[in-house]
Parts: C-alpha cells; structure tokens; sequence
C-alpha cells in the first residue's frame, strides 16, 4: 500500500475515490492504494503521485477513462477505486 | 518545433560496428510506420524464440551496406508489467543485441514517454531518439527543444512524421553518420547509497552471470524487477544494499530509485518542452463520446463485430470460387497435365497432381474468409477501435470472469482457432492468458462450418440456420463455462485490474494495413496449410493399403484400407451417440479430423464411396486456361449477391436449397446420400456436437503448446474437449432416443455426469495443490 507520508489537510485527507469524482472535473492524484507491480504499471502510463488527469468518462460499475496531457487511458473499477484524488479547481487549458 | 542541429558527424555508423538497430516504443507511437518506412518491402515475420509473440526483421541497404532492422514490440516499461509482447522487448533490449536504439516516441505524449527513454539511455547502448507525430503535436502548439534534448541525454534527437516518406533520408542520413560515443556517461545519478550499491553489483555482473554488466540491469536486480536467476550472490548482495538504502534514506529501495527516475524525466520535459500546448477538442473525443457511451457502446461493439463477421464470410464468398477453381487449375490440373504429358506412372500423378495438388486446393480457399478476418482486425487494431471495444466489454467478461482482452481472441476464433490461440499474447498475466487459451478451441471455426453445411443440406433444410446458429452458441457456452470451471479450480484467481491506454484513432494507410494482414494470413497460410497438406497425404497413404496376411498390400476398397480397419475398430466407442458399427466412415472422418477439420468432408467423400478409384482423371482434356477464365468471371457474380448477404452472412438462407449447401461444403452426392442412410436427425446433430468440441486441430494443439509453452496443457485441451463432446454428444443422444431404451439411456447420462464430475474434482485437486504456485507466478509477472 502506497499512502503518502505527508498527509496534509489539502492532500490525502481531502482526497476521495476517482469514481466519486463528476465527469469532466480536473484532478490531482494524491494516493495510489495498490500492490507495488500495479503502481509500476500505473507510473509506466503516466499515472503517479501528483499526476493531473480529467475524468472524460465513468461507468456505474466503477470504469473511468481519463485524460493525461494528450493521452487517454482506461481504469478498471479496483484501479479507479485505488486513485486517490482532489479535485483542482477549474482553468482554461493553455499551458 | 526547433531542429536539433548537433548531430554527430566524426565516423561513419559502421565504423562503429553498428549491424543491428532496434526499433522500441511506447505502443501506438508509430514504430511500425518507421519500421516500414524504413525496410519497404524487405521483411521477413518469424516468431520469438518459444512464443507466438511475431518477430518482425527487416533490411536496410544504405550506402552500399546492410542494416537489420528489428522490430520490437511495443513496450511502456523495462521495470516489468504488461503481457508477453512486452517481455519480449525487455528481454531483447537486456540481452545487449541490439548495437543501436531508435527510440520512438509520440511527441504529443512526451511526459509519459521519456520513462522509457531513460530507461533505454541507463542501458548504455547508443539511442537515437525519433520525435515522432511531430505534426499533431504542433497542432496542439506544442514546441520541443530538441537540440537541449540531445544535449541533455547525449544521444542524436530527431524531429519526425514517420507518414510522410520523404522523412526517411533525414533518419538515414543520422544513421549513417551516427557516432556512437566511445564512452557513455550516466543520464543521471542516484544518491550516493544507491550508486554504491549499483557499483557494488556491477561487479558481479561477470560474463558468466549471464547478466549485461550495465546501469539499467544493475537497478532493476537492485529493486527486484530483474529478478536474480538463482545467482544466491547477486540476490544476496541486493538484499543487503536495499536494507542499506533504506536505513539510510528512510524509504523503501525501489521507491527511491523510481522517485530519482521520475525526478530526471520531469526534468528532462521542463528542460525540452517549450510550449506544452493546448488540448482542443479533437475528432477521437467526439467518437469516443459515442463509442464510450453507456448505452451506446455496447450496441456499437456487437454492430461492429457483426460487420467483420459479414465482411469475413460475405467478403471472403466473393474470391472462394475464384480461389478454389483458379487453385485447381494451377496446383492440380497443371502438374496433372506436365506429368500425364511425360508419361509418368500413374501413381506419381495420383500423389502429386490429385492428392498434394488437392490439399494445396483444399487450404487456399480459406484465404479468403480468414483473410478478410484479419484484414478487419487490423483495421479495428490500427485504427484505435478494438482497444474502446475491450474497454465497452470490460464489464461484461469482468461478470464471467474473466479479462476484458478475451474478447478479441474469441471473435479472431470464428475464423480460425489458430490465430486465436496467438491473440492471447495481447492478455496480461499468465493466469489470463491461460484461460483464454483453453477456450479458443471451441470457438466454431470456419473449418467446422464447411461440415455442418453438409450435415444440414440433408437433415436440417428448413431449420438449419437454428442448428447451426445453435451450435455457434454452444461452442461459445462451453468456451465460458471451461474458464469458468478453470478459474475456480486449477487456476484459481481474480482477472487482473483492467488498465488499458486509449490510443488516438487514427486511419492506417493501406500499405500498412496490407502489410500487416499479409504477415497475419502467412503464418496462418504455413502454419496451417503444411499440416492440411502432410495430413492429405498421410490419410491417402492410409487410405490405400491394407494390412493383409502376405503383408501390406495396395487396395482400393476404403473398408479394407488401414485407415478403414482403424476407423471400424474405435467404431463401437461411438455408438451410445448414435454412430453404429456400419456407419465406420464417420468414424474415420473424426480421426481425420483431429488432424484438421478441414478434411473431415473430404474423408467422408472417399470412405462412403464403395470403392477408391486408383486412376488419376485424365488431365491432358483439362482445358487449363478456360478454367482459369472461368474463376475470374465467378468474382463479379459471387460479388452480386454480396448486398443479399449482409442480413445472413453464414448463408443460413441457402440452407433450404439443399444443392447449394452441399456445394458449400463440398460433399458428393454419395456422401450425402450416405449421411441420409446412416445417420437419424438427432444422431446427426450429436455427430456435429462432438465435431465442435472434440479434439482441437495439430495446429491449434501447436499453438497452444508454443502459446502456454507447457505440454500439460496441450493434454488438457485435448482431453478435456474429448470429455465434454463426448458428454455432450451422448447426453443429447441418449436423452433423445430415451423412449427406445430408458434404462440404457438413463445409465450413459449418469456415467457422463459421474465422469464429468470426476473430472472437475481432479481439476479441484491439481488446484489445491498448485494454487500457491500459481499465485507467485502471478505476482512476478
């Protein structure tokens, strides 16, 4: 398990599930709840601690698709699930 | 985007001893549109040692001198993950042969991408990075620095769009002049604690160790995604400098060591990534918002896959009477000819025009269906879709257990089993993939079909769609069901958390798209058609002499004939399905079978006929020409009823023309007229229950063995298919014809279910005892 030693008000105890997340919002990840080889994977797609993604798309079983920079990748419902995140608050994409 | 204009120029690439230059990537970054650009035509596919992973190789001729070029497959990672395909690459790029990288990446994904990069400059063989689609990337408005890239990471940097062909000579004219430095110094260093401990073991990496004394090799051993290989020294060794490590830093080994990685690859995109650009809505959004929506995706997927079953049966009847009739002239009627105008002796004729001509004719027709097949997954591949597709269906196999990624071997399935088998590779983990595996034999392939159409011109005319249809179901039912039973017994387990990359879609040129059905159709082509056609002549051999008191003797009476004796003696085995000792030719169509489905018609033709006859048609009246005339003029009006075809691709509609299923399946008159004589309705359908599960084909039994790399297993299809058809067969039977003898029939269906639990119980046991196994095999890979 992968929790974050510095647990500050605004990060991991402000985080929450990716499926509880509305679709479009932009957020940070702060937590990776898995097993060490899913983690590897996870970071081999871009998706690490402090990564920034949009929730294109999420399913009633838990599924989400996700943007990070051009990319897109599709989470099953356990990896959704094991994201934690805070939302950031909402910019014009530029940079 | 800003050219990079230090490329290094002292001494020519050869020079340096440079032969073999890798191609690696992210998947989807458009390596295989380099590698083409780069070999043309001169490739050749084979196939990774012990796998079915496809092993792409190609030529390079520039300046008077050759390259090989090697293909890798797609890889995001040398830590570990991912399926098979992907340790592969790792695998090539550890073991040092490769003397030079191109490392390609998607200039739009560049934040993701340079993990890799970084892990390919630590293995110290010289890289040449390919800023690849810088095109889309500039759309975005995205500018990267490539000459600081370069002087960052030491290696040549080019901007590239691999689509356009005029790029190749600025990629050659970089490998041609490419230096590799004499001396390579680190991307980046660890702390100290950890550099010690890399040091420590590249001094065991001797060349004994079997280990490429390198960077990359020292920290995967270092945080355990290489594992030691039963070096006690090596792993000793890293036990201790990981304690080191984190009694000094506090945190774990393998954290620390991805922390710095990660820390040099955001420092390399903040240094190089001048502009980052801006995400505009693009068209894969708008697809995918249709593609990807709840209650849309799933129709969507089920319309799409009905399209590649039309296009694949439809598509494939246009060219099959051309295939088949053009086929027979050239590989039959023309040696026929060449060799009756010689004067050769009747039996070399016979052997080589009539028997090995007619397997050559009996295998090239599927081309055209399994052709079509493939040539619409590549397309779905290539294109982005089939990666949606799995996602749409994720939840759906998720709720039969098993992985998303099923779904894609079992659709390849109806056309073939073989390639089926192959497609597992793209599954990840062994467990998966091993369950998937086990299915794809009883997926009704395009081989089976050829024999129900046979069985359904005489018994089933008004309804043989339902019987047919009925026997694609049961095939896919007993498909599931077996993963089922193997996921609760021998392979017990969860299917792994689904994580999956969505490429953008995009429209694959058709050189692309024709080279890689072509490298698909050619393994199916050698692979299956040399067992059809060694197993032709081997049944003729059979087939034509008798074991007699004098010895053996040449016959032409089937019944006579070794294969006929065999046939008769397992004969009584297959009367509780409703196969009697007269009916000894079905028999021997199964046995045939077993070899290749292909040839169980064509069985059933020469063992129901009373007597063979050993003289070859007279060839030389064969008008070879007109006949080839004639099989091209079958494409316009086989294209015709093409439109029709779109609401029944399997041609369920014929059915009720008896003359034309037969056709279809290739069945004489007399086999027919046979059938109708030995067999009853529900014997007939029992025969075709046990033709669809029984004994997968020599290929796919091949496959399997290369896929799961384990004989056990190809055991298990086999005897696992046998008691299931055989189960099934009888159950249906024997339920059927209850009225005639209840007792009887009441005994065989519960033996079939005393033995079928059994079976499921031995499952049980081997995994009870192997599960723990089982589960560490899992966490490694």
């Amino acid at each position: 398990m992968l929790v974050p030693e510095n647990q500050t008000p605004n990060s991991f105890s402000d985080s929450m599930a990716l499926p509880l997340i509305s679709e479009g919002t932009r957020v940070r990840v702060v937590g990776i709840l898995c097993d060490l080889a899913l983690r590897r994977r996870l970071t081999s797609l871009g998706v690490r601690q402090d990564t920034e993604m949009q929730l294109l798309q999420q399913s009633r079983s838990g599924r989400a698709v996700v943007r990070i920079g051009f990319g897109r990748i599709a989470l099953g419902p356990e990896i959704a699930q094991a994201l934690r995140v805070v939302p950031l608050p909402e910019r014009v994409e530029t940079e | 985007m800003k050219p990079n204009r230090t490329m290094p120029t002292r001494k020519k690439v050869y020079a340096d001893g440079v032969r073999t230059v890798a191609l690696i990537g992210n998947p989807n970054c458009g390596k295989t549109t380099v590698f083409n650009l780069l070999t043309g035509t001169h490739q050749t596919v084979g196939n990774w040692a012990g796998v079915t992973v496809e092993q792409k190789t190609g030529k390079l001729l520039t300046e008077g001198r050759e390259m090989i070029i090697v293909d890798l497959p797609g890889v995001y990672s040398l830590r570990g993950g991912g399926a098979v395909d992907e340790t592969i690459a790792r695998d090539y790029i550890r073991s040092g042969a490769a003397d030079l990288l191109i490392n390609i990446v998607d200039t739009s994904n560049l934040e993701r991408q340079f993990g890799l990069t970084v892990e390919l400059l630590e293995t110290g063989v010289p890289v040449i990075i390919l800023l690849n689609m810088t095109d889309e990337a500039e759309r975005h408005g995205r500018e990267v620095d490539s000459d600081h890239l370069s002087s960052i990471t030491g290696s040549p940097v080019l901007p590239f769009v691999a689509t356009r062909t005029g790029e190749k000579i600025k990629l050659l004219e970089v490998l041609n002049n490419f230096v590799a430095p004499l001396q390579r110094t680190p991307p980046f260093t660890y702390p100290e604690v950890v550099e010690d401990g890399i040091s420590k073991i590249m001094h065991l990496l001797t060349p004994d160790s079997g280990f490429r004394p390198d960077r990359a090799t020292a920290g995967g051993l270092l945080e355990g995604t290489i594992p030691a290989c039963g070096s006690t020294e090596i792993d000793s060794t890293a036990r201790d400098i990981r304690r080191a490590i984190e009694a000094a830093t506090g945190e774990r080994a393998d954290d620390v060591i991805a922390n710095e990685h990660f820390r040099f690859v955001q420092k390399l995109v903040d240094a190089t990534i001048l502009k980052s650009g801006s995400i505009i809505p693009t068209l894969s959004d708008k697809i995918d918002r249709v593609v990807l929506n709840r209650f849309l995706g799933v129709p969507i997927f089920f319309i799409i896959m009905y399209l590649l079953f039309v296009v694949s049966f439809s598509g494939g009847n246009v060219f099959l009477d051309f295939i088949d009739r053009m086929s027979h002239a050239l590989f039959v009627a023309l040696p026929g000819w060449i060799l009756q105008s010689i004067h050769a002796p009747s039996w070399i004729v016979q052997l080589l025009a009539t028997v090995a001509g007619g397997s050559i004719q009996l295998v090239l027709p599927f081309i055209a269906p399994i052709g079509f097949t493939f040539l619409f997954l590549t397309l779905l591949e290539e294109s982005g879709y089939m990666a949606r597709g799995t996602y749409v269906m994720e939840h759906f196999m998720r709720r039969l257990g098993l992985p998303g990624k099923a779904l894609v071997p079992m659709v390849v399935g109806f056309g073939c089993n073989v390639p089926a088998v192959m497609a597992t590779r793209g599954i990840e983990g062994s467990r998966d993939r091993l369950l998937v595996a086990m299915m794809q034999p009883f997926m009704s392939c395009s081989a089976r079909l050829v024999i129900y159409m046979a069985f359904a011109a005489v018994f089933f005319r008004n309804s043989g769609g339902q019987v047919v249809f009925g026997l694609y179901v049961l095939g896919i039912v007993v498909a599931v069901l077996t993963a089922l039973l193997l996921g609760k017994t021998v392979l017990r387990g969860e299917p792994r958390p689904f994580l999956l990359d969505l490429p953008p879609y995009r429209l694959p040129t058709a050189r692309a798209l024709a080279i890689a059905t072509w490298h698909r159709l050619r393994i199916y082509l050698w692979r299956v058609g040399r067992v059809i056609a060694t197993a032709t002549v081997c049944i003729y051999v059979l087939a034509s002499f008798a074991i007699t008191p004098a010895g053996i003797a040449g016959t032409n009476s089937p019944g006579q004939s070794v294969l006929g004796k065999l046939g008769q003696a397992i004969t009584p085995a297959f009367a509780p399905m409703g196969i009697d000792q007269s009916n000894w030719p079905a028999t021997v169509g199964l046995l045939t079978g077993a070899v290749a489905k292909e040839v169980v018609i064509g069985t059933l033709n020469g063992a129901y006929s009373r007597s063979r006859s050993q003289a070859s048609p007279d060839y030389l009246r064969v008008d070879i020409p007109r006949e080839m005339l004639e099989s091209v003029a079958t494409i316009p009006v086989n294209a015709r009823a093409l439109a029709t075809s779109f609401a029944d691709p399997l041609g369920f509609g014929n059915l009720a023309e008896g003359n034309s299923a037969a056709a279809y399946s290739g069945a004489k008159q007399a086999t027919l007229r046979a059938l109708a004589t030995h067999f009853t309705p529900l014997a007939a359908i029992a025969y075709l229950i046990f033709v669809l599960l029984y004994i997968p084909c020599v290929s796919t039994m091949g496959a399997i063995r290369r896929e799961t790399g384990s004989w056990r297993w190809t055991v298990y299809a086999i005897v696992w298919g046998v008691v299931v058809a055989y189960g099934l067969a009888t159950t249906w039977y024997q339920l059927g014809t209850i009225a005639r003898h209840p007792a009887a029939s009441v005994v065989w269906v519960l033996t079939t279910i005393g033995v079928l639990v059994a079976t499921i119980q031995i499952m049980k046991w081997f995994g009870s005892r192997t599960g723990e196994v089982r589960r560490d095999t899992a966490e490694r890979g």
